[in-house]
């Protein structure tokens, strides 16, 4: 809808507040016979009101440290460079994540990898006697995060609900067969 | 950011407990006061970077602009006069500013395209799923906004900003820009009607 054209310049001024009181009675008057003026009018102000409600930008914290910096730069007739570093670091942020997410996992893989190597040359040098088994139960999987060795948590846990002997884990050591365990079932 | 309105209000105020205004401020700042210095971009910083970010719509280029503005009435304080107000003179220097920088853009933009290859082409596909009204019920309705006033043209924009973000008088922004008073309300109209056409959902 589209305010009659008579009105339409004398609508903003109505929407200003800018008429005098005789022009505003008369657009009063012709709004309560006018719908499409009518509506005009109220969209403008919801325009307006909508505009003013936008929600206000923050200014950096080190804005005024900034600045500070920057006049004593002019005032040393040096020029201050613009912000292309902070720009440079937003824009480097996704490839700086990747290349610390890289670095992470390769160094722990790598860790992981010289770590198990190191064991099996061990168990490989001359005159240690081994089975498979020994290095499959004596792997870094070893260890819970306390860093206790299960073969001692399990001697240790007589009185737990988990029942192992120290002579099953010896046994273990001798024959290499895992230490037999009795697991009493929990009823929730 | 407290408006001219609230600016208005607060000059009251500020009259009734003897707080300084921009221009017995800047005043003292002609006279060599560090601190008036310091108390103008306290008051200021904040308008500013709403009113040059309604221009550039990028937060670090607008705090640049705004470091510039405090950069140059810094160097220039000797140009101000008490003939108009601080904050007419304040709000030019940001908005010349601000216009410099959309120049620049433009002229970069322009220079990138004129050095793109034929199948360096960016072709543009709209994206017929997102509508005006399914962005407003996606609770979008202020980047609607911003992206329509982003479309006005230079002329339009800044006098809508001026107008009825930043609450200036028509006399002021006639100062400001130094154009008559007629061309300023009939740019404010023009540009109001434009984004009433274009936010037409969001308004009814």
């Amino acid at each position: 809808m589209t305010p009659c054209q008579r009105y339409k310049q004398q609508l903003f001024d109505y929407i200003d507040s800018e008429t005098d009181i005789i022009t505003r009675k008369e657009i009063s008057k012709h709004l309560e016979s006018c719908p499409s003026c009518c509506q005009f009018v109220e969209q403008i102000k919801q325009l307006r009101s909508r505009l003013k409600a936008l929600p206000k930008v923050q200014i950096s914290d080190d804005f005024q440290a900034v600045l500070r910096e920057r006049i004593r730069h002019e005032l040393a007739g040096k020029k201050y460079p613009r912000r292309f570093a902070a720009r440079l670091g937003w824009r480097l942020a996704p490839v700086m994540a990747l290349a610390i997410a890289i670095g992470v996992s390769g160094y722990l893989v790598f860790s992981n990898r010289s770590v198990s190597s190191a064991g099996f040359a061990e168990k490989n040098s001359p005159g240690s006697v081994h089975n498979v088994s020994d290095n499959l139960y004596e792997g870094p999987t070893e260890f819970l995060i306390d860093g206790t060795p299960n073969r001692i948590k399990l001697a240790r846990s007589d009185n737990s609900g988990i029942n192992s002997s120290p002579a099953d884990s010896s046994a273990f050591r001798e024959n290499g067969s895992r230490p037999k365990l009795d697991v009493v079932p929990v009823k929730f | 950011m407290p408006n001219v309105l609230d600016n208005q209000n607060n000059k009251s105020q500020n009259k009734k407990r003897n707080v300084p205004t921009d221009e017995v401020l800047i005043e003292r700042f002609q006279n060599g006061d560090a601190y008036a210095f310091d108390q103008i971009v306290h008051r200021y910083k904040d308008q500013l970077i709403n009113f040059v970010y309604n221009f550039l719509g990028d937060r670090i280029d607008s705090e640049d602009v705004v470091q510039e503005t405090f950069l140059r009435v810094y160097k220039n304080k000797h140009l101000y006069r008490n003939i108009a107000k601080f904050s007419t003179w304040i709000y030019t220097i940001a908005g010349n500013l601000a216009k410099t920088e959309l120049r620049r853009r433009k002229r970069r933009r322009l220079l990138s395209i004129s050095q793109m290859g034929f199948n360096d082409k960016d072709y543009d596909i709209p994206d017929s799923a997102i509508t005006p009204d399914r962005e407003v019920e996606g609770g979008m309705k202020e980047d609607v906004i911003r992206a329509e006033i982003d479309k006005l043209p230079v002329r339009f924009r800044e006098v809508v900003v001026l107008r009825d973000i930043q609450e200036f008088s028509y006399e002021e922004i006639s100062e400001m820009l130094k154009i008559p008073i007629g061309t300023v309300k009939s740019r404010v109209n023009r540009g109001r009607l434009r984004l009433q056409k274009k936010l037409k959902d969001l308004l009814e």
